[in-house]
């Protein structure tokens, strides 16, 4: 295996381990599907509609989303919003993610200093 | 045929999903596909290689499927096959443990003046049904999950093509079927049901299927010894008919190579049916006497067949019901409509 394809591999595992986070984030604010694609992208989170789509109904089926159709545009769309249970889970998610961000940039300032 | 390809993209992704999903699930992906060509190619009408190039970017509809069910990690059984997989078990194990537990009391039942002590009968009643049904529930389990493990590892070629499994290529898509062309998923579910009954019974307990008659009782249709030494054509009969349904199950609508398929099922069925029922040895002397006893002195036609060959007038009922399946397979197959966006 490449070494391209090797980091590939791994930084897609990164990627997978963040989404839900970023997912739930972003939802704080009602959008749907295809939007949240483009709007993740902007910051620099790429996602596949094919993944995402399958993503947001399973956390809907954990409650962490709502959804709800929308006909008031050119075309009906289904838009999803964090809950207040997703609210929670996210913000415990936050501070797991803080401290393992503070660690890893422990691990990784004393990898430097080596 | 360009709004063609992007409804049985959908019905490709959708028709393994539960129905109550299924709705849902292709109104979300109408929106996006409409969003995708919207922001790669304008507003305008999409080109069929538009169409095709935001198709491809989606990806194959059984993996997408797959992501759906939650089912998409690798396993024994994995994806759209144990969706199906999950089915089968749900209905058909609990229905048949019940149905041998019963059988096995019946049989107990029929047998009362036979045992000779307390205890016989307290195990005959107790033990020896849930023995029975626990022995039944393991073997079906194990065949059905045997058979989804060969159907995904080998994913043969003919699977992919006849039933668009694993391969659906934008140019091997299914069509949409009219709801007239949809296979309810209750019927190849009862049809496993009623060949595992059937097997079960012409198997472990012929004795069942019995006339009773004034003055001698109940007497067995069929030779217990002949039929027991039958096992292996029966359970060939039991084996191909299951498979069948299973396909039925996953393909979900009545298509011309499922007609095909179809007619070429029903003549190996109709085979191991005359190789297990032209034998007049499978039907019981006793039987036989017996009803030729209450038999008018000269009874014509269908009667004389009836109760004179009743092992072929059995032949000739399945033969007939198989010709009519087949027919009618291919009825609602060659009607298919197709369903346009």
């Amino acid at each position: 295996m490449g070494k391209d394809e090797l980091l590939s591999g791994f930084i897609q595992e990164l990627r997978r381990g963040t989404i839900i986070i970023c997912v739930l984030a972003k939802l704080q604010k009602p959008a749907y599907g295809y939007n949240l694609i483009n709007d993740l992208a902007e910051t620099g989170i790429t996602i596949e509609a094919n993944t995402l789509y399958p993503l947001l109904r399973r956390l809907e089926s954990q409650e962490l989303l709502e959804s709800s159709w929308s006909t008031d545009g050119a075309k009906p769309r289904k838009y999803y919003h964090t809950t207040d249970f997703g609210k929670e889970i996210l913000s415990d998610l936050k501070s797991h993610w803080q401290n393992a961000v503070q660690n890893m940039n422990k691990i990784l300032m004393e990898d430097d200093s080596l | 045929m360009k709004n063609d390809l992007i409804a049985r993209y959908i019905y490709a992704v959708t028709r393994h999903l539960p129905q109550k999903m299924q709705a849902d699930v292709e109104k979300e992906l109408e929106s996006l596909i409409s969003d995708m060509l919207e922001e790669s190619y304008g507003a305008k009408e999409p080109s069929e290689q538009e169409i095709k190039a935001v198709l491809t970017e989606l990806g194959n509809p059984d993996d997408l499927a797959a992501k759906y069910l939650g089912d998409e990690k690798k396993a024994l059984i994995s994806g759209v096959y144990y969706f199906h997989y999950k089915r089968i078990l749900r209905y058909v194990l609990p229905f048949i443990t019940a149905l041998i537990a019963g059988l096995s009391i019946l049989n107990g039942i029929l047998n009362w003046g036979t045992f000779e002590s307390t205890g016989e009968i307290v195990r005959q009643f107790t033990f020896v049904p849930i023995i029975e049904a626990y022995q039944a529930a393991v073997s079906i389990f194990a065949g059905i999950t045997l058979l989804f493990v060969i159907l995904e590892r080998k994913k043969t070629k003919w699977l992919e093509e006849e039933f668009g499994i694993g391969n659906d290529s934008l140019d091997n898509l299914p069509q949409v079927p009219g709801t007239a062309e949809k296979i309810s998923m209750w019927q190849p579910i009862g049809g496993i049901i009623g060949v595992v009954v059937t097997t079960t019974v012409f198997l472990s307990f012929p004795q069942i299927i019995a006339g009773r008659f004034s003055g001698v009782g109940w007497v067995s249709v069929f030779n217990v010894e002949v039929i027991r030494s039958l096992w292996l054509p029966i359970l060939l009969w039991a084996a191909i008919h299951i498979v069948w349904e299973v396909m039925r199950l996953i393909e979900g609508r009545y298509t011309k190579r499922l007609a095909v398929i179809g007619v070429a099922v029903n003549v190996a069925i109709a085979a191991c049916a005359a190789f297990v029922l032209a034998s007049g040895a499978i039907m019981n002397p006793e039987f036989i006497i017996q009803m030729g006893n209450v038999l008018p002195p000269d009874p014509g036609g269908i009667l004389y067949l009836m109760f004179g060959y009743p092992n072929l007038f059995l032949l000739g009922g399945i033969v007939l019901a198989l010709v009519i399946d087949s027919i009618s397979g291919m009825i609602k197959a060659f009607r298919t409509r197709v369903r346009i966006y």
